[in-house]
């Protein structure tokens, strides 16, 4: 094994309600000059929408990208730029989607197609950890293998290529919109470094029913919170110097974990909140990190309704007062802050305690506060959002379908992170499923020492059974991403509609999935 | 919203304020250094020389090792015999031993010859302060002879970079697919673009706006 040459975090088990100051310690670090940090100076910012790019009158796409109606173009670049994770901190030198940290939000409706051009505009030249040949994937999205983001479709500096998001849903069958997405590099064997360097960013969807607006007049409209009060939420640890420079150990293969936990690209930043529903995307959107949330008010816990998970909207909301989350796992919460006074401060904590990228060590019981909510307004803000108790009707699971169970053992063998024993190869496809046809895959860990967030392309999956029993109610919704322990092997309800050709799937540890914890397979009609 | 700093939030008591203190300083590995080594014809030399700025592969042994170092030489050999003669020309290997008090140049050389190791693989042994200078400059472990089992504990993975790419990484040659191996070495020292993508981008013209389609 290699040595564990990164930082360990100080600050979920150092945070607390007292004000102990937070100290980085170990790894390839070595004293500097100090740079000291004051939590809660930077507002939450929220990253830009996309917005649609200018079409050259009397242009053409191809084919390909107008086979499901006229497209809404938007043109993302890839160039290097400078974000600052904190006030009191240097720029850091990254690699950014339009130039924002995290890249800008695309905006999906229902039957609209997206067509992405991306443009890589990185330096050919670049030296240092990160590939600038750049390959992108729209997580948890139903698109083409050719606009899946495979990760040998990559592109050189100084072109571009167009990815087609069709925002249709399989079988036609609406019950499967999502509602939270998300992009981001997929490079063979470079997606840790690339995502890394900053390219990543959220994508919302909408329809009719979850229209985006709480004052939607439509009798069908949900009306969830809206507008400024539906607020992405990307966690994200990094590894800083104290000249702000990223930090990357490229020989970690069990994943980075960082020594700042940032929220959308701030460093324990706030946010001030009226008094009224707030709809929160959450995106575990690190390298490895797991996290684990809960929500203070001093030393009371603020119990919160969980409404979606990754596949979109929960048929009910679950109320909670703690949620864990793996990597690349989305899930959107509610929280109403109607009753608190004006000037009451809340945290949102992660209570995960994690120093290397394998697995977490413990749950703090006080956790690391990573974002304060400044209430204000001396009454209660008008608020015609609603959240109903029925949201986005399941569809029934239809074991009819079902042709083939297949088994998936996640497990190291020879340093390398594997799939069934077999590291990652792009010729040959580990399944060959039909078009149309369903599938149970039951997925497992082999060994103790680490946890592993699979993530499936191409179609939301449903759990059946974590650790032989119904799993938990937000995770019996349209799932992309289920964490795997030892002692939590799942079993899966998998589909492959719409499309034929070859979809990955892998570990999103993307310490794992660059070292060949990554499989294929293969639709065929 | 306002600048925080013109309208600071007066922190509830109760809300943690304690500041976060970045001490640390990212002190890089150093995949070529300059730790001085001695060749089996008792020339002493650098790694950083050895390397000639070249693709480099960094493999620590130890010639009575009968645990993981005669696969990683063997597989190492054959990952050199599969690369194209344009890649393997550009490449360099160095064996370094983990254990210079027993290891004389003599046995390394004899370890060397009868595997027939080409001319861009050097084994070589350093002092011990040097050994322990360059385990710790690339980050690599390895524990000191157990008297008891007269074994050294140490890494099975080796070490390769690419001084022009600034792209690092590690496997473990014992046990490892030497196809899988290669291929992973191969994307390290030449980047991906040695692979033909199924949908090459298209050209953008400098200066010029994108066009559709």
């Amino acid at each position: 094994m290699n040595r564990r040459t990164l930082l360990t975090t100080g600050l979920a088990a150092g945070a607390g309600i007292t004000a102990a100051p937070f100290i980085m310690r170990k790894g390839i670090a070595q004293a500097g000059t100090p740079v000291t940090l004051t939590p809660w100076v930077d507002p939450l910012p929220t990253p830009p929408v996309l917005n649609p790019a200018n079409i050259v009158s009397g242009a053409s796409f191809d084919p390909r990208v107008t086979a499901f109606g006229a497209p809404n173009y938007h043109e993302l670049v890839e160039a290097e730029g400078f974000h600052q994770f904190h006030r009191d901190l240097p720029a850091t030198k990254m690699w950014l989607y339009n130039g924002t940290f995290p890249g800008p939000t695309f905006i999906n409706r229902l039957g609209v197609p997206t067509v992405i051009r991306r443009i890589n505009n990185l330096n050919p030249a670049h030296v240092g950890f990160g590939m600038p040949e750049t390959s992108m994937h729209h997580h948890g999205g139903h698109q083409s293998p050719m606009d899946d983001g495979w990760p040998l479709d990559f592109i050189l500096p100084g072109t571009y290529r167009d990815h087609l998001i069709p925002n249709i849903v399989p079988d036609n069958d609406s019950n499967e919109w999502p509602s939270t997405l998300w992009y981001h590099d997929h490079t063979i064997d470079y997606t840790a470094s690339n995502v890394y360097r900053g390219l990543a960013g959220m994508s919302l969807h909408f329809d009719t029913l979850d229209s985006g607006n709480e004052n939607d007049t439509n009798p069908a409209a949900l009306r969830l919170p809206s507008g400024a009060y539906d607020v992405p939420l990307v966690f994200r640890d990094v590894a800083l110097n104290a000249d702000g420079s990223l930090l990357f150990n490229q020989l970690d293969t069990r994943g980075q974990v960082g020594n700042l936990k940032t929220v959308n690209g701030k460093v324990k930043p706030f946010l001030k909140v009226q008094r009224r529903k707030y709809r929160f995307r959450l995106l575990a959107g690190s390298m490895a990190r797991e996290w684990m949330f809960r929500i203070w008010k001093g030393t009371t816990r603020i119990p919160f309704k969980i409404i979606a998970s990754d596949g979109g909207l929960l048929p009910a909301p679950v109320q909670v007062t703690q949620h864990q989350m793996g990597n690349a796992e989305r899930y959107e919460i509610i929280v109403d802050f109607t009753s608190f006074p004006a000037g009451t401060q809340i945290t949102l904590n992660d209570h995960i305690m994690q120093s290397d990228g394998n697995k977490p060590l413990g749950v703090s019981p006080t956790g690391d506060p990573l974002v304060l909510f400044v209430v204000e307004g001396a009454a209660p803000a008008p608020d015609p959002s609603r959240v109903p108790a029925v949201l986005r009707p399941l569809s029934p699971v239809d074991m009819t379908r079902v042709v083939a169970t297949r088994s998936l053992e996640l497990s190291q063998v020879g340093g390398i992170w594997t799939i069934n024993g077999l590291p990652w190869n792009p010729n040959v496809p580990l399944f060959q499923p039909k078009l149309g046809s369903a599938e149970i895959w039951n997925v497992s860990v082999k060994g103790g020492g680490w946890d592993h967030p699979l993530h499936i392309h191409q179609e939301f999956f449903r759990i059946l059974k974590r650790g032989g029993s119904t799993p938990q109610p937000w995770e019996r919704g349209r799932k992309d991403v289920v964490l795997l322990s030892n002692t939590s092997a799942c079993q899966l309800y998998v589909q492959f509609r719409t499309f034929t050709g070859p979809y990955v799937f892998h570990c999103h540890n993307l310490g794992h999935e660059d070292m060949a914890m990554m499989g294929w397979y293969n639709v065929i009609p | 919203m306002s600048s925080p700093k013109d309208d600071p939030i007066k922190i509830a008591p109760w809300v943690p304020r304690g500041p976060i203190v970045l001490t640390q300083k990212h002190v890089q590995h150093q995949w070529t250094p300059d730790t001085i080594v001695t060749k089996t014809d008792g020339t002493a030399t650098t790694v950083a020389a050895l390397s000639e700025g070249k693709n480099l592969i960094i493999q620590f042994f130890y010639t009575r090792c009968n645990g993981t170092c005669p696969g990683t030489t063997m597989n190492l050999r054959k990952i050199l015999a599969m690369m194209s003669p344009e890649l393997r020309k550009d490449t360099v290997v160095i064996s370094v031993s983990l254990d210079p008090e027993r290891d004389t140049l003599a046995e390394l050389k004899s370890y060397s010859d009868a595997r027939n190791l080409p001319k861009n693989w050097h084994v070589v042994k350093a002092s011990r302060p040097n050994l322990e200078h360059l385990l710790k400059v690339t980050g690599m472990t390895a524990e000191t002879l157990d008297a008891k089992t007269q074994r050294i504990k140490h890494t099975a993975q080796i070490l390769f970079g690419s001084k022009q790419s600034g792209h690092w990484r590690m496997v473990n040659a014992d046990k490892s697919d030497t196809r899988v191996a290669l291929e992973i070495l191969q994307i390290t020292f030449e980047g991906i673009k040695y692979k033909n993508p199924r949908v090459p981008g298209k050209r953008l013209i400098p200066g010029q706006k994108v066009k559709v389609g």
